[in-house]
């Protein structure tokens, strides 16, 4: 879901070896080599910023704190990595990948095709991973005009499809994040009272997420009347007895993103919102028990939507999406919509949530699953429809 | 809606918060802790007898009134700036600059050579929050698959000449989506706001004074935090979360510790030791407006060679300061900074790897003077806000942090950061 994007990913940045440790990246390296062969192209650019860097980190562990990096991953030779980076900074930014080969860049497209010059590959057939759908149109201008007789096809579908399925090392990290999230959650049920800003709030469970190491944290909240308008950034909203707080926290630790939405009440629930939680519940579980290898997305979201059954419950949770894959992006293929031919696979993560409004009220629930034959593991539960904070 | 103002033209303003925070003991390993900071709405702003919803409406028209008229210098009759969503301190925003209204997805903002402006949002979730923190008199909101067909048709109902401000910060995919819907001929003006943004309005000015007595907190936190044992991005967590409750929106934060650093970076899971010197950029964000403070905290007793050394940067950023003055270009900070410190034979040290600039510009978006270095020499003028940074890698202390925000007034530069101007230190 979109949150607002921060000008710095500045908490916590190591890498934890433990968690994912080389040979995760090694097994990757083989398989991203792998689909090369395949294609028949010469070498691959792997392109991620620090809004959806998923490709780039899958493949060499490094986060963009600040606008971007791309790896270059010829068929037959080492990969280097570029990073918006400083010289100064490449120390540090060495003890975030395996790679051994790591250059700065100011000006992408120059250094790109620098280093391209160096790896005699002026004339290759490239494959684009991530770079047509994120890449700054100054930048691929910068490195058409430097490379005129390099060709280009589009690669992004293959790796996302390699990066659908969490292997055991990714579902470990997965469960980090998860038990922060959850931590971030449980703390806002128990402090909220009446008086507070919304502010306030968020900036606890924010603060919940990165002593956990959270390298970035999202919070989106309403509280009070904003409930029957929109989540948004937290600000200087007052809650009161009797209102409503609707949650949504996404964070992300070791490079992978958890997420989870809670609705809480400052005293008892009103019967309109106990309704529109049941429906919200109601949809949710159809959603994950839906959620098995092979579902059909285009289905698991018809099922949620009938279980909605309410026009303005519907389009307002339409609007923030019923969920989407998560991992090393916040929101990763397979989106949960309709029109898409799109399966699911075993071992795949989502992020499902119903968030909606109706009437003045409004409902945020929101789970993690890891798709599963046996049925869906919960990473992140919603927590029943409605909590009362104590 | 609770904590906000309804002004009379139907444009809610949220207060502006103040804060009083406590001062408290580090938690405990392991203890669930959460402080309540005592935030209480201030009496509206007033500047010139205007109150601070009356100051921001008549700002943002003047604002729009400098573009129009910019835009008629060039002769182009509509403008189309386009914002991809990605805040970047450094980069100026064209689309907050003219609507208050900071996008969470990638939007659109049009504006005619008369009238007023329109927006275009994604995500269309979003809308109420846009309505009521942009004083915009037409927003009209999107899902963002379908922003670059929407924003194509509005765009066929604007006259001619038109002009493109942020097409270079499309996406490629985006580009090929939105570019062929709309005139080939259309002219780029990504520099039609970015020339008239040097300097700060009064509002402006308030806001980035909010951010530096933010900084300023974020600062006192992560002295009273700061512990032997304590992980770094732990004591970086403690300072978010004394400048989030202060009021801030975002923080372009880097926070280190060791007992000899190299430069400044983001903080990683080392634990803090006796000794080591903690070094912080803190630039949190008010409502748009970054400020940056940059300071150095001893965690035992300093030496005499590091207090040596600090006075050194000391007197570097009175030599900076001192510079500063309008009229004069902003090189001449870089050439005092450097030169102090070069005579005390660091010349080499002013170099890259070791040290990039002595400053830049610093409100609202990286924009004159941009860098301050010594080859970079725009002129400083009135009202513009910056900040002044004489960090320095020194061989025998490391790296040490010293910086403070400023804004250009007649007999020099006034520090907006209040925090004083020492090496600081603290008992473990």
């Amino acid at each position: 879901m979109r949150t607002m994007h921060p000008v710095l990913k500045r908490g916590g940045l190591f890498w934890d070896r433990e968690l994912l440790p080389p040979a995760c990246y090694a097994q990757r390296f083989a398989r991203i080599k792998a689909l090369i062969d395949e294609s028949q192209d010469d070498a691959w650019l792997l392109y991620g910023d620090v809004e959806r860097y998923g490709h780039v980190a899958w493949f060499s562990n490094f986060l963009p704190r600040t606008r971007s990096a791309l790896a270059l991953v010829p068929r037959e030779d080492d990969p280097a990595i570029l990073l918006s980076v400083g010289q100064r900074d490449i120390p540090a930014a060495k003890t975030l990948t395996w790679i051994d080969d790591v250059r700065p860049f100011s000006k992408l497209g120059t250094q790109l095709c620098a280093l391209i010059k160096d790896k005699g590959l002026t004339r290759a057939c490239f494959g684009l991973v991530g770079v047509e759908e994120q890449l700054a149109l100054a930048d691929w201008t910068d490195i058409t005009a430097g490379l005129p007789d390099a060709r280009w096809e589009t690669r992004t579908e293959a790796v996302s499809r390699l990066r659908q399925s969490k292997d055991e090392w990714e579902l470990a990290a997965l469960r980090r994040s998860a038990a922060a999230v959850r931590a971030a959650l449980d703390l806002v049920a128990d402090i909220a009272r009446p008086g507070m800003t919304t502010r306030e709030l968020g900036a606890a469970a924010d603060r919940v997420l990165r002593c956990r190491a959270a390298e970035d944290v999202r919070i989106l909240i309403a509280g009070g009347a904003q409930c029957g308008a929109s989540l948004r950034p937290p600000d200087d909203q007052v809650v009161q007895a009797g209102d409503t707080i609707m949650v949504y926290v996404t964070g992300e630790v070791q490079r992978y993103w958890a997420e989870g939405a809670r609705t809480f009440t400052l005293g008892p629930a009103s019967p309109t919102l106990l309704v529109l939680a049941a429906r919200a519940a109601e949809a949710l579980a159809a959603m994950r028990r839906a959620a098995v290898p092979g579902a059909s997305v285009s289905d698991i979201w018809a099922r949620a939507n009938a279980a909605l059954d309410d026009p303005e419950l519907r389009a307002s949770a339409n609007a923030y999406g019923l969920g989407h894959g998560i991992g090393l992006d916040a929101e990763e293929a397979p989106f949960i919509t309709t029109g898409s031919n799109e399966l699911l696979v075993e071992g795949a993560t989502l992020a499902l949530r119903i968030i909606g409004h109706r009437a003045g009220h409004g409902i945020a629930l929101g789970e993690m699953i890891v798709v599963r034959a046996r049925g869906a593991d919960i990473l992140i539960e919603s927590s029943g429809p409605v909590l009362c904070a104590r | 809606m609770r904590g906000s103002h309804k002004l009379g033209h139907g444009v809610l303003l949220p207060l502006i918060p103040t804060f009083s925070p406590p001062r408290r003991k580090p938690p405990k390993r392991g203890e669930k802790e959460h402080t309540v900071l005592a935030l209480r709405p201030l009496a509206p702003m007033r500047i010139r007898g205007m109150t601070q919803a009356e100051i921001i409406t008549q700002d943002l028209a003047n604002r729009i009134a400098r573009v129009q008229a910019r835009m008629c210098e060039r002769g182009l009759k509509s403008l189309i700036v386009y914002f991809n969503g990605q805040h970047y301190m450094l980069r100026f925003n064209p689309l907050l600059y003219l609507s208050d209204y900071k996008t969470l997805g990638p939007s659109f903002l049009f504006l005619r050579h008369e009238g007023g402006p329109s927006l275009l949002i994604s995500p269309d979730w979003d809308l109420a929050r846009a309505v009521e923190e942009g004083p915009c008199a037409t927003i009209r909101a999107v899902p963002q698959e379908a922003l670059a067909t929407t924003a194509a048709e509005f765009a066929k109902t604007l006259p001619r000449p038109l002009a493109l401000s942020g097409r270079e910060h499309m996406t490629l995919n985006f580009s090929r989506q939105f570019l062929p819907l709309i005139d080939q001929d259309v002219r780029d003006a990504g520099d039609i706001v970015t020339d008239l943004v040097a300097t700060r309005t009064d509002i402006e000015l308030a806001r980035v004074t909010r951010a530096a007595a933010i900084a300023d907190e974020g600062f006192r936190a992560l002295r009273d935090a700061a512990r032997v044992g304590m992980r770094e991005y732990e004591l970086a967590a403690e300072v978010e979360h004394a400048m989030q409750c202060a009021g801030s929106d975002d923080n372009y934060g880097l926070l280190g510790a060791g007992s000899h650093n190299l430069a400044v970076r983001a903080p990683t899971d080392r634990r803090i030791e006796e000794g080591d010197l903690i070094i912080g950029e803190i630039t949190p964000c008010y409502r748009g407006y970054f400020a940056q403070l940059c300071r150095t905290l001893v965690l035992g007793t300093p030496s005499a060679l590091q207090l040596e050394k600090y006075d050194l940067l000391m007197r570097a950023e009175d030599a900076g300061f001192a510079a500063a003055l309008p009229g004069r270009p902003a090189s001449d900070i870089a050439r005092a900074v450097n030169g102090v410190i070069g005579a005390a034979g660091y010349a080499e040290y002013c170099r890259q790897p070791y040290m990039r600039t002595r400053g830049h510009g610093l409100g609202f978006g990286g924009v004159v003077p941009s860098d301050v270095t010594e080859s970079a020499g725009p002129a400083l003028a009135l009202n513009m806000t910056m900040v002044i940074h004489p960090n320095q890698y020194i061989p025998q202390t490391g790296y040490m942090m010293l910086g403070d925000t400023v804004v250009i007034e007649a007999g020099g530069p006034r520090a907006l950061t209040t925090t004083p101007r020492q090496l600081f230190s603290k008992k473990s």
